[in-house]
C-alpha cells in the first residue's frame, strides 16, 4: 500500500511537472507605460547660522545653498518615467526604463536612470544607470518615513570648517554609488532569502569610459555592492532583516594622495523593520570610510516607529551620526516627528519638524543648533 | 567590522542552505521594481491607503494586453488571474467543462507520453474574486491499470498543494505583467 501511495505521487507530480513546463507564456506584445510624480515642499528654519557667516543653513534648499534663517522657502521636484516591458517566446521578461527629473534649483534636469531590467525564474538583472543592490536591499528607520527631507535637501547641512564639510542627512545608508552604470543580479527569493549583487567599472565621469588614473575627485572607480535580505513573520507580524556592503576601488595608483582617491571607500549596514497591524518599526546602522577628501570614518544608527490610523500615519525617529576626520569630529543628533496623509486618486501629504544639532572637535561658531518645519504635497499620475 | 562580516558569512551560509528548498510562489517582487532609499517614502505613503487609487489619471498604459478588471464579466464571482491561470496549467490535457461563473475547470482523462500507463483528470476550483492561496483548489485522479483491473485513485496532496503553486504563481506573474 505504501509502495503504491508513493507510485500515485510520483506519477502525479510528473504530470504536475509537465503541466507547468507546458503552459509557458508565449511572447506578449510590449506596452508603454507612463508616469511619474510632482513634489511640492514649504518650509521654514530656524538655525544658528546665518548668511553673513557663509554657513548653509536648514532651510530647505537643494544642495548646499545659502542660508535663508527664518524664512520661508517652497520647493518644486518632478519627475517623469517610460517603462516599456514585454515578454519572450521563452517567457522571459524585459523592461526599458527610462527617468527624466527636474527640480527648480537646477540641479536635476534630464535623464536621471535609464536601464534595461530582463527577469525570470531565475531571478533578475539590471543592466545600466539605476541603484544598485545595496541601495535597494537596505532597510531601517526611514521605513517609516513619509517627508524624506534628505532628498529633497532640506537636511543636508554642511559645516564648513577649514575646507571640511560635514554632510548630515537623515539616512543610515552605506555609501555607493546612485544611479550610475552598472549591472545587478538579485536571485529569486527562496524560503524568504533573497541576494543582490552589482558591480559598476571605471568610469571618468557618470556613463562614461576613460582613463580614471587623473586623480579627478568625483570619478567613479569601480566596485561592487551587496545585499542579502529575509523576510518573514514573527508573532503575528511581518518582518524584514538586510545586511548591505558597498566597496569602491578608488584611484589605486596614486593611493596617497587624497583627491586621487577618487571615490575610495567602503560601507558595512544592517538594518530591519518589523510590522504588527497599525504599527511599524525600524532601525538600522551604518558604518562608512571614505577617502574621498579626507579620511573619514562615519558611523550612524537610527531608530523609528509608525502608527497607522485609518488613511495616515503618525511617525517619530532618532538618527545618531558621528563623523571622525582625524583633525576634526563632528557628532550629529537628528529627532523628527511627522504625520503623513493619503488623499487618495493619487494625492498624498505630510508635515514634519525636524530638531537637530551637530557639534564638532574644535566647537564655537562650527556648532550649529536647528529646528526645522516642513509640509510637502506629492501628486501622482 | 569583523562582528559584520562574521553575519554576512551567517547569513550567506543560511542562503545557501535555502536554496535545496522550494521557491517560494511569490517572485514578483524583485529589489529592481523597489524604489531606491532616498524615494522609499513616497511608497510609504501610498501604502497609507491600499484600497485607493494612487494615481491622478489611472494607468496610462498603452499597446500590450487589454485591461480587464479581477472579476471575470458582470456578476461573476472568481478572480481573472487565478482563472486564466488555471487555464494554461491545464491547457496539456483536453477540457470537458469550463465555467467561469462557477469558477470550475474539469479535465477529460488524458495521457503524458512519459506516463503510458497512467491517464489524469484534473478538476480546478476558483472559489473568490481576490488572488489568494485558499481560493484555488485543485482535484488531481490517476487511473491506472493492474492485473487486468482499471483502478481511480484520489492523486497525493502533495501533489494537488504543488499543482496549485503553479497556478498561483503563474496568477500572480500574470497580474505583474498587465499591472506593473
Amino acid at each position: 500500500m505504501e509502495f503504491k501511495k508513493t507510485l500515485m505521487l510520483s506519477s502525479a507530480i510528473s504530470a504536475v511537472a509537465l503541466l507547468a513546463a507546458q503552459s509557458a507564456s508565449a511572447a506578449e506584445a510590449p506596452k508603454l507605460k507612463i508616469g511619474g510624480y510632482i513634489e511640492t515642499v514649504a518650509g521654514v528654519a530656524d538655525t544658528d547660522k546665518n548668511s553673513s557667516k557663509r554657513t548653509n543653513g536648514g532651510t530647505p534648499t537643494y544642495g548646499s545653498g545659502v542660508t535663508h534663517d527664518g524664512e520661508a522657502t517652497l520647493l518644486q521636484y518632478g519627475e517623469i518615467n517610460f517603462s516599456a516591458t514585454g515578454a519572450t517566446d521563452s517567457g522571459m521578461k524585459w523592461r526599458a526604463y527610462v527617468e527624466l527629473a527636474s527640480d527648480d534649483s537646477g540641479n536635476k534636469n534630464g535623464a536621471d536612470e535609464v536601464s534595461l531590467t530582463l527577469s525570470g525564474s531565475w531571478g533578475s538583472l539590471d543592466i545600466g544607470g539605476q541603484d544598485g543592490a545595496a541601495d535597494k536591499m537596505q532597510t531601517g528607520h526611514t521605513s517609516v518615513d513619509m517627508l524624506g527631507g534628505n532628498t529633497l535637501g532640506a537636511i543636508v547641512y554642511d559645516r564648513n570648517q577649514n575646507g571640511n564639510k560635514a554632510r548630515m542627512g537623515d539616512q543610515t545608508n552605506v555609501m555607493e554609488n546612485s544611479d550610475n552604470s552598472k549591472l545587478t543580479y538579485y536571485t529569486p527569493r527562496i524560503s524568504g532569502f533573497q541576494a543582490g549583487v552589482s558591480w559598476y567599472p571605471r568610469l571618468s565621469a557618470r556613463g562614461t569610459l576613460g582613463d580614471n588614473e587623473s586623480g579627478a575627485k568625483g570619478d567613479s572607480s569601480g566596485g561592487f555592492e551587496l545585499g542579502l535580505s529575509h523576510r518573514g513573520s514573527l508573532a503575528g507580524g511581518k518582518y524584514e532583516v538586510a545586511l548591505v556592503a558597498t566597496h569602491a576601488a578608488g584611484d589605486e595608483v596614486n593611493a596617497s594622495a587624497s583627491a586621487a582617491n577618487g571615490n575610495r571607500g567602503e560601507g558595512r549596514g544592517i538594518g530591519v523593520e518589523y510590522e504588527h497591524g497599525a504599527w511599524m518599526m525600524g532601525a538600522s546602522y551604518a558604518l562608512n570610510k571614505n577617502w574621498r577628501v579626507n579620511y573619514t570614518t562615519q558611523e550612524s544608527w537610527g531608530v523609528g516607529v509608525g502608527y497607522k490610523l485609518g488613511k495616515g500615519q503618525i511617525a517619530a525617529y532618532y538618527l545618531d551620526q558621528s563623523d571622525d576626520r582625524g583633525s576634526a569630529d563632528a557628532q550629529n543628533k537628528l529627532y523628527n516627528i511627522q504625520y503623513g496623509y493619503n488623499f487618495g486618486g493619487g494625492l498624498t501629504g505630510a508635515v514634519g519638524y525636524y530638531d537637530g544639532s551637530q557639534k564638532n572637535s574644535t566647537g564655537g561658531t562650527s556648532n550649529n543648533d536647528f529646528q526645522l518645519l516642513l509640509a510637502k504635497l506629492v501628486a501622482k499620475f | 567590522m569583523k562582528l559584520f562580516n562574521i553575519l554576512l558569512v551567517c547569513f550567506f551560509s543560511f542562503y545557501m542552505a535555502g536554496c535545496a528548498v522550494q521557491t517560494d510562489a511569490d517572485q514578483t517582487n524583485s529589489p529592481s521594481d523597489r524604489p531606491s532609499s532616498d524615494k522609499r517614502y513616497r511608497k510609504t505613503l501610498e501604502n497609507l491607503n491600499p484600497d485607493g487609487s494612487n494615481t491622478l489619471f489611472g494607468d496610462l498604459v498603452f499597446g500590450g494586453p487589454k485591461k480587464q478588471g479581477e472579476e471575470i464579466g458582470t456578476g461573476a464571482s472568481v478572480n481573472l488571474f487565478l482563472w486564466r491561470a488555471s487555464l494554461e496549467a491545464l491547457a496539456l490535457g483536453p477540457l470537458e467543462s469550463a465555467d467561469p461563473f462557477g469558477g470550475v475547470i474539469i479535465t477529460d482523462w488524458f495521457t503524458l507520453d512519459e506516463e503510458p500507463g497512467n491517464q489524469f483528470r484534473v478538476t480546478a476550483y476558483i472559489l473568490g474574486r481576490s488572488l489568494r492561496a485558499d481560493n484555488i483548489k485543485v482535484a488531481m485522479y490517476v487511473r491506472s491499470t493492474e492485473n487486468g483491473k482499471v483502478l481511480t485513485r484520489r492523486a497525493a496532496t502533495a501533489a494537488e498543494t504543488r499543482l496549485e503553486n503553479v497556478i498561483l504563481t503563474k496568477a500572480r506573474t500574470i497580474r505583474a505583467t498587465e499591472y506593473r
